[in-house]
């Protein structure tokens, strides 16, 4: 009877650890899928422009359910602040440039990255006037911390990872 | 309401300058360019105040669910009661799309699960719960209740339950 009771408890702590660990996925996936979304909504023009300018050949940075939610967000405000001002004011300030009003991300903030393929003669921009732009390496392996425009395309392709 | 009226108050004024000013009268420009300035400035006023106003809607349905508490309700426009209910709808819509059939609730799991089971003590009457295995228990004010975490995670954002840190 002891035998039988260890079976049970033991395929019951399998079920709970089974468990726990689909609760973990779920909340990583979750809270992945809602940074997005954050961010999505608070540069909304942006992404759509870029979403429009877009090459034939490029892939697109938003899942097509992304893309929609987006459409729909803007819409959603810029009918809103139409209809609540805009359409009220005087007939020559009744357009607002939602790309101009709201920020823009800034490309220029520093990141942190772990370089995954070596990259040679990575130009670097000055930061004072005094200094010129100068050429570095980025061996496999390191750890930089540098202005996410430098290294843009390389997060793009795959060479260099953001922690 | 009122910048509103000031703005078109001062528009009138400008216009009726602006024609003067076609007329060739050019020392009137000083005054329509001041005049077009404070109409820009009242335009981004607005529009950010409400802007600012429509962001934190959007927080409450993040917070409280898709039913906002009459109290609130009470102080949001019909245009932005619209709005809310547009992005809520938007925001439904993108989550069925994720996962599976049944898509995945983003509005759960906030924070990192600690363990599957928690203690939550009850904060007002709530009636009948129930759980997954059938059961129903009956949440009584101050009785308090070993849960499913996922289960309580809802009601404890809407402030019936209180997670217990013992």
């Amino acid at each position: 009877q002891e035998a039988n009771l260890k079976r049970a408890k033991r395929g019951d702590l399998k079920v709970s650890v089974h468990h726990m660990e689909m609760e973990r996925i779920r909340y990583v996936l979750s809270s992945y899928l809602r940074c997005r979304l954050v961010k999505i909504e608070k540069f909304f023009p942006h992404i759509l422009e870029k979403e429009k300018s877009r090459a034939e050949g490029e892939l697109s940075i938003l899942s097509p359910e992304e893309f929609a939610f987006a459409k729909e967000y803007m819409a959603n405000t810029e009918a809103h602040l139409k209809n609540v001002a805009l359409k009220h004011m005087p007939p020559n300030l009744q357009k607002v440039s939602l790309l101009k009003s709201v920020p823009k991300p800034n490309l220029d903030s520093f990141v942190f990255l772990r370089v995954l393929e070596r990259q040679e003669n990575i130009l670097v921009e000055p930061e004072t006037d005094e200094q010129r732009e100068y050429a570095i390496t980025l061996e496999e392996g390191s750890q930089h911390l540098i202005r996410y425009r430098t290294v843009a395309p390389m997060v793009a392709s795959g060479a260099v990872q953001l922690i | 309401r009122q910048a509103l009226e000031e703005m078109r108050a001062l528009y009138e004024r400008n216009q009726a300058d602006v024609s003067e000013a076609k007329s060739g009268r050019a020392d009137l420009i000083f005054l329509i360019r001041f005049r077009h300035c404070c109409l820009l400035r009242n335009q981004r006023c607005l529009l950010a105040y409400l802007y600012d106003r429509l962001l934190r809607i959007r927080a409450l349905r993040w917070e409280y669910g898709s039913v906002l508490p009459n109290t609130i309700q009470f102080h949001m426009s019909a245009e932005e009661v619209e709005w809310f209910n547009r992005y809520k709808k938007s925001l439904a819509t993108y989550m069925r799309s994720v996962g599976g059939e049944e898509g995945l609730d983003l509005t759960q799991d906030i924070k990192p699960p600690k363990s599957l089971y928690i203690e939550v003590r009850c904060l007002r009457d709530h009636g009948e719960f129930e759980i997954d295995d059938g059961t129903t228990i009956l949440l009584k004010k101050n009785s308090q209740h070993f849960l499913p975490r996922w289960k309580c995670e809802q009601l404890i954002r809407q402030g019936v339950l209180e997670h217990v840190l013992s």
